[in-house]
């Protein structure tokens, strides 16, 4: 039986919920418009329990990550966090995930819906000196979003995180119980993660939704769309997803020597890409998986997936455009119909966090 | 076709002229900030900033001088959004100088 969110008792009977990968997840609360609103206004709280969090111990544990992991993690610290992939033999994108180190080794956060086939993925390659271990049963994980984050963060727990740096990692204390703090998210805004002992997820929830609006995967997929995240179900799954066609090159250290997938993915890199994934926006109502693009008649392209932004007041969404037309400030038609859509840079709406973070940079400078 | 709707032709030639731009800028980027990356891994849409190329505040006063450098056009602090992506330094560009065409026509040196 599926296991429920260590949250769950605390949303409203309105919530709707979504089944993704392996787990059903709260896809809203009670308004998209309103939560939304809150990840680019305010802060929202987002129940992360459909991610895995996997523990990677014992002393084969970095030569195992190191070996399956597209990013270095030799030097990575207790302090911070790293962002990758997890790849399949032949390239294929088979998780996004962030590792941090602990004390025994190391934490594998997936993404959403991916623990069991991550879970399988590690433990199929793992030696005799290594344990691989799901700890959903023992903690629980939120997140927090928005210009106001830092203010929640201060708010909910009981010591400063002055000076976090963008993913760093910290043991802090939350209401008296030992939390691990980290400074990342899926938005672009200011974003922080909590990990806490299950036991205390609903102290965890009723505190942090006293400063934070809860905000389902909806709101929040529609902002990691606008600033181009990587959304693993939507765009790497059920179709001939590579890294390239993807987008997901930043995900991957080429320096690094080896890793699985490593001499594919060289392969797939110097034939070049048949397509590759480009931003747009439309005012058509509906753009469906799967709907062609092109020029009159002749598709060049197909959309991969599309929302409705209440920020933009347009729909925008991703589509993968065979690699001669593939570009910004492009418009195409929407085969069979009077519609278009017009290929948009990344990310198609600004965090309203930049305006204070990259400000304050430039000026520092100059 | 709709009205604003390219040939295939022309939208050919349109990604041509803006991946020249991209790719220059790419290299602008690895070399001015010494990336351990070869500039063709980079995307034209990955972020910049944050765990995308890792930039901190003093990378984006070298970025922006970069930018001042190869295309003739200074950024101020108002234009966060530049930042966002290479495709977006490029739509920056665009609005800002008319002629970075010409420069990447002509050949120019991005170091």
């Amino acid at each position: 039986m599926e296991e429920q969110s260590p949250f769950a008792a605390a949303f409203p009977a309105s919530t709707v919920y979504e089944m993704i990968g392996d787990v059903t997840v709260p896809w809203r609360y009670t308004s998209v418009d309103e939560e939304y609103a809150a990840l680019r206004g305010t802060s929202g709280l987002i129940d992360l329990s459909g991610a895995g969090l996997i523990a990677v111990d014992g002393p084969g544990a970095e030569g195992l990550l190191s070996r399956l992991f597209t990013r270095e993690i030799e030097f990575l610290s207790q302090e911070t966090s790293v962002m990758g992939l997890f790849l399949t033999e032949d390239a294929t994108p088979l998780d996004v995930v962030t590792i941090s180190r602990t004390d025994d080794g190391f934490l594998v956060e997936t993404a959403i819906g991916r623990r069991t086939s991550t879970l399988a993925h590690l433990g199929s390659f793992a030696g005799p000196d290594v344990t691989v271990r799901e700890l959903g049963g023992e903690l629980a994980m939120l997140g927090f979003e928005g210009p106001a984050s830092w203010d929640v963060a201060e708010a909910l727990l009981d010591e400063p995180i002055t000076g976090l740096p963008f993913q760093g990692v910290r043991p802090v204390q939350m209401d008296g119980f030992d939390v691990t703090v980290s400074r990342t998210g899926f938005t672009g805004e200011f974003g922080f993660k909590l990990v806490g002992p299950r036991e205390h997820a609903g102290t965890m929830w009723s505190k942090a939704a006293a400063h934070a609006v809860p905000t389902g995967q909806e709101a929040l997929e529609i902002a990691m769309i606008e600033t181009r995240q990587p959304i693993l179900h939507r765009e790497a799954m059920g179709r001939e997803a590579t890294v390239v066609r993807c987008g997901f090159n930043w995900l991957v250290d080429f320096e690094k020597e080896e890793f699985l997938g490593r001499e594919a993915l060289t392969a797939q890199r110097a034939s070049g890409p048949s397509t590759l994934p480009v931003g747009f926006v439309s005012d058509a109502a509906v753009i469906e998986p799967g709907t062609r693009v092109g020029v009159g008649s002749e598709a060049v392209g197909e959309v991969v997936h599309a929302v409705h932004s209440p920020g933009l007041g347009t729909f925008c969404g991703i589509a993968h455009v065979e690699a001669d037309y593939a570009a910004s400030g492009i418009v195409f038609d929407v085969i069979g119909t009077p519609s278009t859509v017009r290929t948009v840079s990344a990310p198609a709406r600004i965090p309203t966090s930049w305006g204070e973070l990259i400000a304050s940079q430039v000026s520092q400078g100059s | 076709m709709n009205d604003e709707t390219m040939t295939l032709d022309e939208i050919r030639k349109r990604v041509d002229e803006r991946r020249q731009m991209c790719d220059q800028i790419k290299e602008v980027l690895v070399e001015r900030l010494d990336l351990p990356i070869l500039p063709d891994w980079i995307t034209d849409d990955q972020p910049l900033f944050g765990r995308g190329l890792e930039l901190d505040s003093v990378d984006a006063l070298e970025l922006a001088v970069g930018v001042d450098y190869v295309a003739d056009v200074s950024v101020t602090d108002e234009q966060v959004g530049m930042f966002g992506s290479i495709n977006r330094i490029i739509d920056y560009i665009e609005a800002h100088r008319d002629d970075f065409e010409d420069a990447v026509e002509g050949g120019d040196s991005v170091a």
